[in-house]
């Protein structure tokens, strides 16, 4: 499943003309290997201790999960670049990644919201209100 | 002559798809890109039994068919020349005992002006930017940025110290019971990452490089009158996000698809006396009768209560209802707060209230739902925002207010009132969530709403409409997809009727449609051949009323369907 012949036709069709990032000093990195793999954000869930089933974290949860994390990615914002052909692309950074929060109702069904990789562990999703 | 026959039956299929919007044509290969080593992930090695339609028997296989599942579907409803790389992978997130990280996903890369976009520097998800395109524009090794949508989920969900006792249900069927449904959740994530995002931070109204995106070409403010694309500031879209009940798709397939989805009848509080008040939007109760059409009508009430250890305030509804001569047989309504929404139901009904409103405590749009178990409650309830509790005070303080509890039988739930889907538009803003969704209050519930409903089986509804109207199936005739009536037009040149070319100019309308279009609804409705070519004589004749072909045009093409064996 590699793409590298096809990348080859297509920067010969741009004629590689110059690139250049906007906001971000350096042009896309279309980097090789897996070690370039786009970092993701999560969905984060709990577990009410009380009834074991699945809810949605509350804040004080969600902020001690994303503590654990070792190690985010930056979020500088999108890096540009502008193709010889008039074509603008961009890389998107975690913060424009999809998360599921996830909440166990007080009548034991689960509740799942989706929110933004920006502001996933900042969330209170509101689903689930029994007061 | 059978080719004819043949092409006729094409024609007329393709009119008959055109007339529902709904093209039918075309398939998307969408790769899942293995991102994990040996022994881990879709590589797992655990033996699991075949569970819902899934054969896998061991756990990585079983998370590789889901997602490949997954893929599937969307793969076969979206048409597409270029391959669909999602860099997927089942990773050791944080997660502990009581909480997760689940996964995550979305597009890699947006690209603007590209050749074939159907919108100048207007951002899109990268891989419709390749099906418009016709390449891969972000052509490279798999596993980098190069891949067009990004997926990672949480492989030790369920393990001890990690949500124990939870997990994912690999199976196919969504009978997934108390667990997560791995496919649901994929089918909305990749949704996300195929098209149904805008790229706007709605905290502030933000733009990448200040630039639009093709989802918010179709967001429309029916209070501005604005599409988000056309809103001169990020105040603008700021202001939009939190505009409940007030921001809709406006593409034209998702519209027309619309009442074959949604179903009649949206909950309201209307109010019948004073005038000039209301409808407001109510937040509906997991307790009591569903609220229906009539619905329950009466004078509103302040119940009161006494302030004490189950609550501090004689308006919350948590204590025996001490003014019950005057809430019987009116309807009961109490603040929000202190006990759960059931109890207040409780003692209000106590009372001899006929229904409740509980105004809420806090600001924010639109009212949530409330939750609750109480199988006595027997009378219907209903929560509304904080500034409509407060205007049903003031009322209340000037004179009698009278209420009904029910549904608008004219307004689809989920649609305004002019059958345009809702955006979801919470206030305050859910950055992700506002917008980027459908509106809660849909029903039945669509899979791209902000939460998935336990009740979704593996469908894309709308969603589908919503992917025909960002270009999906673009046509190329220079009518964007979302504003076009005639998707899938045929691209000849000229006019072809069952193989003859008249050399008619195949000229494309403002809506559009093209002549080829009108000749086949011709072809569609004409019981007969003399039908069709009476039907086509008359569309000439039109046309050439209208200036839009000569004479000899409209001789050229009455002869190409005199002589075509239609039907």
């Amino acid at each position: 499943m590699m793409k590298m012949q096809k990348r080859v036709v297509r920067m010969g069709a741009l004629g590689l003309a110059a690139t250049f990032a906007l906001g971000i000093a350096t042009a896309p990195a279309f980097a090789r290997g897996r070690a370039a793999k786009v970092p993701g954000n999560g969905l984060q869930v709990a577990i009410d201790p009380a009834t074991g089933k699945i809810r949605q974290p509350t804040a004080a949860e969600s902020r001690a999960l994303s503590a654990q994390v070792a190690t985010k990615a930056a979020t500088a914002g999108p890096q540009f670049t502008h193709w010889a052909d008039g074509t603008i692309s961009a890389v998107l950074t975690e913060d424009y990644l999809n998360v599921w929060l996830v909440q166990l109702n007080a009548n034991g069904s689960a509740s799942q919201v989706c929110v933004d990789g920006a502001n996933a562990t900042q969330s209170a999703a509101p689903a689930g209100e029994d007061k | 002559m059978k080719t004819t026959t043949k092409l006729f039956s094409f024609l007329a299929l393709a009119a008959l798809l055109l007339a529902a919007n709904v093209p039918a044509f075309g398939a998307a290969n969408i790769v899942i890109v293995n991102g994990d080593g040996p022994n881990e992930g879709f590589n797992d090695p655990t033996p699991a039994a075949p569970v819902g339609g899934n054969p896998g028997t061991t756990v990585g296989q079983q998370r590789l068919i889901a997602f490949q599942f997954a893929a599937s579907v969307w793969g076969s409803i979206l048409d597409s020349a270029v391959p669909i790389y999602v860099q997927a992978s089942f990773d050791p997130l944080t997660c502990t005992a009581t909480g997760a990280t689940l996964g995550s996903a979305g597009a890699i890369q947006i690209f603007s002006n590209f050749p074939g976009r159907e919108y100048d520097n207007t951002w899109y998800h990268v891989a419709l930017a390749n099906k418009l395109a016709g390449a891969d524009l972000a052509p490279g090794p798999n596993g980098t940025v190069n891949d067009d949508i990004v997926a990672r989920f949480n492989a030790n969900l369920g393990q001890p110290n990690c949500l124990t006792g939870s997990g994912f249900y690999y199976g196919l069927d969504a009978n997934h019971g108390t667990l997560i449904d791995l496919v649901t959740v994929l089918l909305h994530e990749f949704g996300h990452g195929l098209g149904f995002a805008n790229f706007v931070t709605e905290a502030n109204g933000t733009q990448p490089l200040d630039l639009t995106d093709i989802f918010s070409i179709y967001t429309l403010d029916t209070t501005t009158g604005k599409h988000w694309s056309e809103m001169t500031s990020n105040a603008e879209r700021a202001a939009s996000a939190i505009n409940s009940n007030k921001v809709v798709w406006d593409g034209i397939n998702v519209t027309t698809a619309a009442p074959s989805v949604l179903q009649l009848g949206t909950p309201l509080l209307t109010v019948n006396a004073p005038a000039g008040l209301g409808p407001f939007r109510i937040g509906t109760a997991s307790f009591g009768p569903v609220i229906a059409s009539p619905g329950t009508t009466g004078d509103v009430v302040q119940a009161l209560d006494a302030a004490d250890v189950a609550g501090p305030s004689t308006f919350d509804g948590c204590s025996a209802i001490t003014n019950a001569a005057a809430v019987a047989g009116k309807i009961a309504m109490v603040d929000r707060g202190t006990c759960g929404f059931a109890i207040k139901a409780k003692n209000v009904q106590n009372a001899g209230a006929i229904a409740m409103i509980v105004a809420d405590n806090a600001p924010g749009s639109p009212p949530g739902g409330m939750t609750g178990v109480d199988p006595t409650i027997t009378i219907p309830s209903a929560r509304v925002t904080l500034g409509d509790g407060n205007t049903l005070k003031a009322a209340l303080a000037s004179g009698t207010v009278n209420v009904t509890l029910g549904v608008n039988l004219a307004v689809r739930a989920g649609a305004d009132p002019q059958g345009r889907v809702l955006l979801n538009a919470p206030s305050p803003v859910v950055p992700g969530s506002s917008i980027s969704h459908w509106d809660p209050v849909a029903f039945p519930n669509l899979l791209m709403e902000p939460s998935i409903n336990s009740d979704l089986g593996h469908g894309v509804d709308l969603t589908r409409q919503e992917m025909i109207d960002i270009g999906w199936f673009s046509d190329g005739d220079g009518v964007p997809d979302g504003r076009d009536q005639c998707i899938g037009s045929s691209t000849s040149a000229t006019v072809v009727v069952g193989g003859c070319n008249s050399g008619v100019p195949n000229t494309t309308f403002a809506t559009g449609c093209r002549i080829t279009d009108q000749i086949n609804d011709c072809a569609v409705g004409a019981s007969n051949h003399g039908g069709f070519v009476s039907c086509v004589a008359h569309l000439t004749n039109n046309l050439k009323k209208g200036g839009i072909i000569s004479d000899s045009q409209k001789g050229a093409i009455q002869s190409c369907a005199g002589g075509a064996s239609i039907p």
